[in-house]
């Protein structure tokens, strides 16, 4: 956003850090998928579109999705996008997939944009989250480790 | 913060058959997550019933006092118990045989003492309801009859909630605040416990001297005051119980009210025996040099940032996190100074922060606490403690209020349907503003005490979304504008992985993070840019503090936990970026974010962030081609390596490099090349030094090869060459060489000399022998010369030639053979 100007539509995969340690469901070193639109009249409806396509491009057109009020200081309103995980090794329950909100005016301010004439979503979804959903991985440290075994079952899917 | 279903009812008109569920379905819709429900009912399992106590009988002869009790549950029963806190006629909890208590404890009739114990009579402990094992649990008289059940007298019918709040909701810390919330999911009443009673303000006198110095940390400051109580007096069991599902340990009376009004309210509050503190209070930061030794009995360095609250010898409390040893209530403490305050959040955070002191109230603080909640808390305070400790209430109260009212925000009554593409009409925007707490005068909204999160426009307008429901959100996809696609970069490491991965190639993904002597165990030396690494300020690992200068390290980490579990035949790759640090003196500015920041600033900043140039690298061990029925099988060595660096440059498309011979740690000298690009080594690939194989414990002649991809230039646009149609002239020709010469640059001279006719030039023999002559060889290639426009002569073909073989002789010292 300092580097471009409106309107902005951009999907960005990279890699994120946090202090969790590493077991069955989490990772400290992840992916994910970011997305920015910055663009005159984008609300939460466009936001959760998206998403919702996203989610059935990765999963299917059965892909049940929901979203939770939640708190992220670079987006007001702010919410954590769910998926519908059937194959749970806990039984069927709603997972976390990612973070997501409508940028928060003041970081468009911080970039110089104008937020009376724009308005913008973002979102970060967990790429290890994606494949443990997709391919019914169960355990996140298999991805981490680098085994062969692993790794040689996914082909050349890209 | 955890909290039972049954305080929140005292506040939440609530269903009364609202389970577990349906409680977490509601806090979902408002953004509250329910980490964890406990159902207390299933914790113990099987009759739990209310006895009376009609006989003791004290066992004589025995180590410890045993009393073996006649107890009515409906029935008498014998049960042998070794508490002596109770008498005959006391109500006491009864698990009969059958029931089993936490931690898998079954409770059967069995022979102990010479009786038998036909039952269990209960602790707190036992019934995992709170730390007391001090003795039974003895009800209030005429609470029960004999054989009613005990569960709903102990507690234990309640659910529990743990329920997780993001740091905007400070108000949510505490019972009001969820209740609020869940009143909000539910539809129903809610009764603010703040407004339940009134609250007495200031009096001219206050009942002790305070002085607040600094108003902006400290902007109210109120205190009252009971003196005479019964310092043995215990807190209440309901108290105790909630104190105890919420993790706070119960302490003293005094103290226990201050927590179970922070957890009820959210107001922080502070217990001081007013005879141990030396004259008048005074509120102000702390002077550089100050100690003060906290409760937690560390005596702490204090930072003029901090707030203090000091009295004749000093600071006595670090305020708003944790209070002072010297005036903390003692056993015999008959005077209590009830303290309620409203502090800085910035302040509080920083302070905790420094202290490292990540308190209950700080926790409160830093996120919001409202600030008009301290009269109410007081009151609520000296009535519990007069109530259950006797004593005498000072009638004066202190309250020294610079509390700025939160100033009204302009919020355009279509803003949150253009935020969330649902048409609120005006009036329902103003109904849930105002269930918030929120004053709505046309656009004007200002917001309630309890809420300094909402401040812009679009805090108010998520309000609207969450309470009318994210759920009722539609999904619209947008349409987004023609895109550019991938960037030529982008292009580039997509068409490099595939290409790996199309040659044999496992892609892995490392961590990034390295030891100091992983870069020792591959020989790199001191002065090498790979040991400008960058050191992380807080890493996951005190053991791989670095971020990798190279993709080798953990590359070859993942080779050998593949090996150990017995794989052998490996080929793996991995792309990603390394570090290299800028060593940029200074510090980067500081940019604010009203603005958009000048370009100079950005510029600046930018100089202090690490290079991160994207590599790939390969690693082989093992078999290459694999032995069989066919034959034998071919190993994997060096040139394997360089194979790898030429898929990659292919894919690349990197029409011209270099292979040349190279030297460089962890590679073996000798089996190592070099890869030139414009006259600049990209990277490096062939066997691994015999030592380095020997420290990482991989096989002998583990090879590898790393290339720098942002250090290869991006495919210009390809001139379309001129196809000739006219036959070529193939001439072959052998040169005697020094053996130590490297072909490549024979060919090189070869096609410098040979000019615009040559088209390919190709070794296809390497021989040595005797006649040749000691440390000679002879390289015999095979030359393609061809015309755009004619068929060339025999002369003219043979000039080409000689004047290629003249470059190599003038170049290498070359002799044609049988020249």
């Amino acid at each position: 956003m300092l580097r471009r100007t409106p309107p902005i539509y951009v999907v960005a995969p990279g890699r994120t850090y946090r202090t969790d340690e590493l077991d069955a469901t989490h990772t400290p070193v992840f992916h994910q998928v970011e997305g920015l639109v910055v663009d005159r009249g984008i609300t939460m409806a466009h936001l959760r579109g998206t998403l919702d396509h996203f989610a059935k491009a990765m999963f299917g057109e059965s892909a049940r999705t929901r979203w939770r009020p939640h708190y992220f200081p670079f987006t007001e309103p702010s919410a954590e996008f769910d998926v519908w995980f059937p194959q749970h090794r806990d039984g069927p329950r709603w997972v976390e997939w990612g973070g997501c909100g409508m940028v928060n005016p003041r970081v468009l301010i911080a970039c110089g944009i104008d937020p009376d004439e724009y308005s913008g979503f973002a979102f970060g979804m967990g790429i290890e989250r994606t494949l443990q959903f997709r391919h019914e991985a169960g355990d996140m440290r298999d991805m981490v480790e680098g085994d062969v075994r692993f790794t040689r079952a996914f082909g050349m899917e890209v | 913060m955890r909290v039972p279903v049954s305080w929140l009812r005292e506040y939440v008109d609530l269903p009364a058959d609202l389970d577990a569920d349906a409680l977490e379905k509601a806090f979902v819709r408002v953004g509250l997550e329910v980490e964890e429900i406990h159902d207390l009912s299933s914790t113990v399992d099987g009759p739990l019933l209310v006895g009376r106590v009609l006989e003791i009988e004290e066992l004589a002869g025995l180590k410890k006092p045993i009393r073996y009790c006649q107890v009515d549950v409906g029935t008498t029963r014998g049960i042998i118990c070794g508490a002596r806190n109770f008498a005959v006629g006391d109500l006491v909890v009864v698990a009969l045989p059958g029931t089993v208590l936490p931690g898998g404890f079954a409770i059967a009739a069995r022979k102990t003492y010479g009786h038998v114990s036909d039952g269990m009579i209960c602790s707190a402990r036992e019934l995992g309801i709170g730390d007391d094992h001090s003795g039974i649990i003895v009800l209030p008289p005429d609470s029960a009859q004999p054989g009613d059940p005990a569960r709903p007298l102990v507690g234990l019918d309640d659910i529990v909630l743990d329920v997780e709040i993001t740091p905007d909701r400070g108000y949510c810390l505490s019972v009001r605040g969820i209740a609020r919330e869940l009143a909000y999911a539910l539809g129903v009443d809610f009764r603010d416990p703040a407004l339940a009673l009134a609250a007495p303000g200031a009096t001219k006198e206050p009942p002790y001297p305070v002085t607040v110095e600094d108003p902006v940390g400290c902007d109210r400051f109120a205190a009252r005051l009971v003196r005479g109580i019964d310092p043995a007096a215990p807190s209440p069991t309901w108290m105790r119980r909630r104190l105890t599902v919420a993790g706070i340990r119960s302490i003293s009376l005094a103290v226990d009210i201050t927590n179970y009004l922070m957890l009820e309210l959210g107001q922080p509050m502070h217990a001081f025996d007013p005879n141990r503190l030396s004259g008048p209070l005074v509120v102000r930061r702390a002077r550089p040099g100050e100690r003060l030794t906290t409760l937690d009995g560390v005596a702490r360095a204090l930072d003029p940032e901090d707030m203090v609250i000091c009295d004749g010898t000093g600071p006595i409390s670090l305020a708003a996190v944790m209070g002072g040893e010297s005036s903390e209530m003692l056993p015999g403490s008959v005077d209590v100074l009830f303290e309620a305050a409203h502090w800085d959040p910035v302040m509080v955070s920083r302070t905790a922060r420094r202290h490292r002191l990540l308190s209950e109230a700080a926790k409160r603080w830093e996120r919001g606490v409202d600030p008009q909640t301290a009269l109410v808390a007081l009151e609520k305070a000296v009535r519990l403690l007069t109530t259950h400790a006797g004593g005498e209430l000072d009638p004066r109260i202190l309250d020294l209020d610079n509390v700025v009212p939160p100033a009204p925000v302009r919020v355009p009554a279509d803003l949150p349907s253009r935020v969330a593409g649902v048409p609120y009409p005006p009036e329902r925007v103003a109904e849930i503003l105002t269930a918030i707490g929120c004053t709505v005068a046309g656009a004007e909204v200002t917001p309630p005490s309890w809420r300094p999160d909402l401040v812009q426009p679009a805090d108010f307008a998520e309000e609207v979304v969450r309470l009318d429901g994210y759920d009722k959100v539609p999904s619209v996809l947008p349409v987004a504008p023609p895109g550019n696609g991938l960037t030529p970069a982008q292009r580039r490491k997509r068409g490099v992985g595939r290409a790996l991965a199309e040659n044999g190639y496992v892609e892995v993904l490392s961590y990034p993070f390295v030891n100091p002597a992983a870069l020792d165990a591959l020989g790199i030396p001191a002065d090498d840019p790979r040991r400008t690494t960058v050191r992380l300020a807080n890493p996951l690992s005190d053991e791989e503090p670095l971020l990798r200068s190279t993709l080798l390290p953990p590359l070859l980490q993942t080779l050998r936990r593949n090996l150990g579990r017995g794989q052998r035949d490996l080929a793996l790759y991995e792309l990603g970026s390394v570090f290299r640090a800028t060593g940029a003196p200074g510090r980067p500015p500081l940019m604010g974010v009203d603005a958009r920041p000048d370009e100079a600033d950005l510029l600046a900043a930018q100089r202090f962030v690490p290079d991160q140039p994207w590599h790939v690298a390969a690693v082989l061990v093992g078999e290459v081609e694999p032995a069989g029925w066919w034959g034998v099988g071919r190993s994997a060595g060096w040139a394997d390596a360089v194979q790898a660096a030429r898929i990659v440059l292919s894919a690349a498309g990197v029409p011209g490099y270099e292979v040349r011979a190279g030297a460089n740690p962890p590679w073996h000298p000798g089996r190592c090349a070099q890869i030139v690009v414009g006259g600049r080594i990209v990277g490096y690939a062939g066997e691994l030094h015999p030592a380095v194989c020997t420290a990482l414990e991989l096989p002998r002649r583990t090879s590898a090869m790393e290339l720098d991809l942002d250090a290869l230039p991006l495919p210009e646009v390809v001139r379309a060459p001129r196809i000739s149609g006219y036959p070529p002239a193939l001439i072959d020709v052998a040169l005697v060489v020094d053996a130590g010469t490297p072909a490549a640059q024979v060919e090189s001279a070869l096609v410098d000399g040979a000019g615009e006719l040559l088209e390919a030039v190709r070794l296809f023999d390497v021989y040595a022998s005797d006649q040749l002559g000691t440390g000679r060889r002879s390289l015999a290639y095979k030359l393609t010369f061809r015309a755009p426009d004619r068929t060339l002569t025999v002369e003219e073909a043979l000039a080409a030639r000689d004047a290629a073989v003249a470059v190599a002789a003038e170049r290498f010292g070359a002799m044609l053979r049988g020249a």
